[in-house]
């Protein structure tokens, strides 16, 4: 059970990390 | 202090300061994928990698498209070594029979090796098989200094490109960076450590008859004799020495570098430190080289020398006085011993080599220790601490460093630019809105995670207390250590604080993460943002970058950064602490 915890964490943080990638990026295209 | 230990401290700068050109210059040569000597080995074999990969070398990526390739690598990676943890007990390699990983732990320490941090809430001989620690965590400690080396050769792109919408392959610069640099200089630093006795097998732990049986008691009062030892071995050397060049900091054994067969004279000690810093010196000539500015590079290193010497100073310094509340016992200077605190320190290394250590490896995101920085006295014990909360910049983690010293770099710009009121720019590149939200994005994002963890540490007394052996403002300083080294991505450890229990794993994993990739996003944005910039030519308004009014700037903005948001939270740890011991309080 803890595994699957572990690796939903995984996936969850690091999707979100991707998601933090373009939002980093649009907010560039939001200020212009 | 003495004379003597000053010398092996100018020695040992010295010899990084040598070292330094001619390892930016080659640093330069292999991320400009000019020709070296290496090449008629490595060629072919990153040729057949990119075959088998798929990977097209011509490819260029957007900035965007660098993290993700990153963040992918990243997490394929992690969750490898989470399942080599978890299945440990059925996989080979495993002579003493260690059972697969606990979950928690598995998680932490996967994300642990994953960012470079190597923070280690467990006993590695008694918990890791040798499986384990090649595949798990040795790779990783390849892996991880390699990403960062990527992403600093990716932020000096950016400065030096103009009008460019891309940063380089991060597959190429991963795999260039792991053949060329991390490879061969760890295989040489390996034998090198070879000849001073660190061990390299793949033999069963030893067990020995002691020569003279201890008896001892548990804590239900039965007494039993001791008469056999275990004395653990390994192929530690190999780890060893990637350990130190990539600034990861792991230990093979739990004594990490003051374990006799990790780092047994002071030879391999002084090999030790020098292979910490000496890829983040490169890196600074790399800079300079890279972006047709050579004086930059060496402004840059002026900076972090300074830090190294200053946080030096007052390190061997404290830690040479005598422990006021030691009454009746000789802590003077002798033909006989070190002097001053010799407590949680190696009598081989002593006190200069000590402190020198314990300074390198928190300047640098290394996190390897030769003594106990829990030992240490409290202003000795502030010194690794701040290094760590300035951002690991001084010299810094092989491409951790050079990336945040540049993010300090364009906050430095900026603030002169305010001065002189003028648009700040750096190297030609204006600075605007967008590159100053990213960079202060950068480092609040440090800050937060510190010290809102260790809040919530010290408020909970059920979660972050009760595994805390010391009270008063040194468990605080304990508490704070451990966030900051996570955060950091450092990786050493006061002792004192179990960290093996589920808040510490995993609040602990969580400020890596986010303390790793959080930092790294708008480090990237920035460095792709100034790619796609104009140069303008200098005028009699630009502030120029190369000379030592920049450096005095820098170091400024530096410490003034980590004073202002740290000085708070300091005052209550270490500097209380330190008033206390004057007036006869110990913690």
């Amino acid at each position: 059970m803890l595994d699957v915890v572990a690796i939903l964490s995984f996936v969850v943080l690091f999707s979100l990390s991707v998601f933090y990638v373009y939002g980093c990026e649009n907010l560039k295209g939001k200020r212009k | 202090m003495s004379l003597n230990g000053w010398l092996q401290i100018a020695v040992f700068i010295a010899t990084v300061l040598l070292l330094a050109k001619p390892m930016g210059g080659y640093l330069t040569r292999v991320f400009e994928r000019r020709r070296t000597f290496l090449d008629p080995v490595l060629v072919p074999c990153e040729r057949l990698l990119y075959r088998l990969t798929g990977v097209n070398p011509e490819e260029e990526m957007r900035w965007t498209q660098y993290a993700v390739a990153m963040l992918i690598f990243s997490a394929a990676t992690l969750l490898l070594t989470y399942i080599v943890e978890r299945l440990q007990n059925l996989l080979p390699l495993n002579p003493q029979h260690l059972p697969g990983v606990e979950s928690a732990l598995a998680l932490n320490t996967a994300i642990s090796f994953t960012t470079n941090t190597n923070w280690q809430s467990y006993v590695p001989e008694s918990t890791m098989s040798y499986l384990t620690q090649m595949l798990g965590l040795a790779t990783h400690n390849f892996w991880s200094a390699a990403v960062g080396i990527a992403l600093a050769i990716a932020f000096i792109r950016g400065i030096s490109r103009r009008e460019a919408n891309t940063l380089g392959n991060f597959w190429v610069d991963l795999t260039r960076a792991t053949l060329w640099v991390l490879l061969p200089i760890s295989t040489v630093l390996a034998l090198a450590l070879v000849s001073q006795g660190v061990v390299q097998n793949l033999r069963p732990y030893d067990t020995v008859k002691l020569v003279e049986p201890q008896k001892v008691t548990d804590a239900h009062g039965t007494v039993t004799t001791v008469a056999t030892q275990t004395i653990a071995q390994g192929p530690v050397a190999s780890q060893e020495a990637i350990k130190m060049l990539g600034t990861n900091g792991g230990g093979f054994f739990n004594g990490n570098s003051a374990h006799p067969f990790e780092n047994p004279t002071p030879l391999s000690n002084f090999l030790q430190m020098l292979a910490i810093f000496l890829i983040p010196a490169g890196l600074t000539v790399t800079l300079g080289q890279m972006v047709g500015s050579p004086k930059h590079g060496w402004a840059v290193l002026g900076a972090m020398v300074v830090l190294w010497f200053a946080g030096t100073t007052t390190c061997y310094w404290a830690e040479s006085q005598a422990n006021p509340l030691m009454h009746g016992v000789d802590q003077h200077v002798s033909s006989l011993q070190a002097g001053g605190n010799m407590e949680g320190k190696e009598v081989r290394f002593g006190v200069a080599n000590s402190a020198l250590f314990a300074t390198v490896t928190t300047d640098a995101s290394c996190g390897a220790v030769n003594s106990a920085h829990d030992s240490y006295m409290p202003l000795g014990g502030l010194v690794p601490m701040a290094n760590i909360l300035l951002g690991e910049i001084v010299f810094g983690g092989v491409g951790a460093g050079m990336y945040g010293m540049l993010v300090f770099v364009v906050a430095s710009v900026f603030i002169a630019g305010l001065m002189v009121g003028r648009t700040p720019e750096y190297l030609g590149k204006k600075i605007e809105a967008y590159d100053v939200q990213m960079s202060m994005l950068y480092l609040l994002i440090f800050p937060l995670i510190i010290l809102g963890f260790s809040s919530v540490s010290v408020l909970m007394p059920n979660l972050g207390l009760s595994s805390l052996t010391n009270h008063g403002p040194h468990g605080l300083s304990e508490i704070l250590y451990a966030y900051t080294s996570a955060t950091g991505n450092n990786g050493s450890a006061f002792a004192g604080l179990s960290a093996n229990t589920h808040w510490y794993n995993y609040s602990l994993g969580a400020a890596m993460f986010f303390g790793r990739f959080m930092m790294i996003i708008p480090m990237l944005a920035v460095a792709g943002n100034l790619a796609r910039k104009k140069i303008v030519p200098a005028s009699a308004g630009t502030f120029p970058v190369t000379t030592p009014l920049f450096t005095v700037l820098l170091i400024g903005v530096i410490l003034i950064v980590g004073a202002l948001t740290f000085f708070p939270v300091l005052s209550l740890g270490p500097v209380l602490e330190h008033l206390l011991l004057r007036a006869g309080h110990a913690f």
